[in-house]
């Protein structure tokens, strides 16, 4: 059974979504996606076919920043629960990593295919923004053209339940500690 | 204060998807013991021991048992709960092991006997691209109950590192003879 995100839980998205609007229109990134379309994603779906992936939830520890990967094996996967050691983040580092981000060539960096997501770039990202949560949603947006709807934050409870944090708790929180 | 978690909704394709990231520092010695500050507890392997999931993804985890004092901890959020469901597996074909750092070692993630699916991602590749799974473009699949339990773990492990050993052994054991004949030859030349 998958987790459901509680009715009451807090959308932070509202927090900085226009940095994710601004950041999604960019027309420059649209060549970038158009070679990942022709080049990346009918291979990896091919992937997905030969290795009997099955749906809709996949399970990925160590995925980190890895987002793409698990939602272009298959169109089954309709969630993706990725383990990382890097904190989320919460808003005021999602907007500095949007506003920052490409000059300081992050950006341009992630969009380079390698054999696997440098531990070392991603503490770099970790490190300079207090999380990597705008690389992982910029990466959302840049290879799978995904629409971001919601951001919620939860903790996880004792008995491995999850619990949605409040507007109050997203904003003291997050914003203050992370 | 736990580390706290996200779940990122968005559209794909015309459907509603979701990522959900869940920070774990695994590595830190103190995390879960009784000395650990608030930021590095975490309910995370409770949740993942519940976690009802069709597929298990292993690919580039770089942290992969080396730096872990207590490998089980690893095995605890990531194989068990696969085989306990028998999830379809699909791994990197070279699950990196840092501590054979420099001879190319693969982590065993199989149970022994167990002949996993391969497929080189590289034989679907586009003209101008290369497309890597991991640490290579080779890519085991299988059924969860076909992995490696954490005694099996210890025990391939040490294996392997007996084999590299011999290995290790019988080079040297080459050159030192292979200098001698060629010590031999240089003082039969004299």
């Amino acid at each position: 059974m998958i987790p459901t995100i509680q009715k009451d839980a807090y959308n932070a998205l509202s927090l900085f979504g226009k940095d994710i609007q601004r950041f999604s229109a960019d027309k420059r990134r649209v060549s970038w996606r158009h070679l990942w379309q022709s080049e990346y994603e009918e291979p990896l779906a091919e992937l997905g076919r030969v290795t009997g992936i099955r749906g809709p939830v996949i399970y990925y520890p160590f995925g980190g920043a890895d987002v793409h990967y698990p939602f272009s094996i298959s169109p089954e996967i309709t969630d993706n629960f990725c383990q990382g050691t890097g904190s989320f983040g919460g808003c005021t580092s999602i907007h500095e990593y949007f506003v920052r981000g490409e000059g300081e060539g992050y950006v341009e960096k992630w969009r380079q295919l390698r054999s696997f997501d440098l531990a070392q770039d991603l503490q770099a990202v970790n490190h300079n923004y207090r999380g990597i949560g705008g690389l992982i949603i910029s990466r959302l947006v840049d290879t799978l053209d995904a629409k971001i709807e919601g951001i919620y934050y939860f903790i996880i409870e004792q008995n491995g339940g999850l619990s949605f944090l409040n507007g109050e708790e997203v904003k003291s929180l997050i914003i203050d500690h992370l | 204060m736990e580390l706290v978690n996200v779940v990122v909704e968005f559209q794909h394709c015309g459907e509603l998807k979701r990522f959900w990231y869940m920070p774990y520092l695994i590595l830190d010695p103190r995390t879960n013991t009784e000395e650990a500050p608030p930021e590095v507890q975490s309910n995370f392997p409770i949740f993942a021991e519940n976690l009802d999931f069709d597929t298990l993804l292993i690919k580039a985890a770089n942290t992969w048992w080396g730096d872990c004092a207590d490998p089980s901890q690893i095995l605890k959020i990531s194989l068990d709960p696969a085989r306990k469901r028998d999830a379809r597996v699909i791994a990197d074909s070279n699950v990196y092991d840092p501590l054979s750092y420099g001879h190319h070692s693969s982590r065993p993630i199989w149970r022994i006997g167990y002949d996993p699916g391969f497929v080189d991602l590289n034989s679907f590749s586009r003209e101008h691209s290369q497309l890597w799974f991991g640490y290579s473009s080779g890519t085991n699949f299988g059924d969860g109950k076909n992995l490696i339990t954490a005694e099996d773990a210890i025990i391939v492990s040490e294996m392997e590192k007996r084999k590299l050993l011999s290995k290790i052994h019988e080079i040297k054991d080459f050159t030192r003879e292979a200098n001698k004949i060629l010590s031999d030859m240089e003082i039969g030349s004299e």
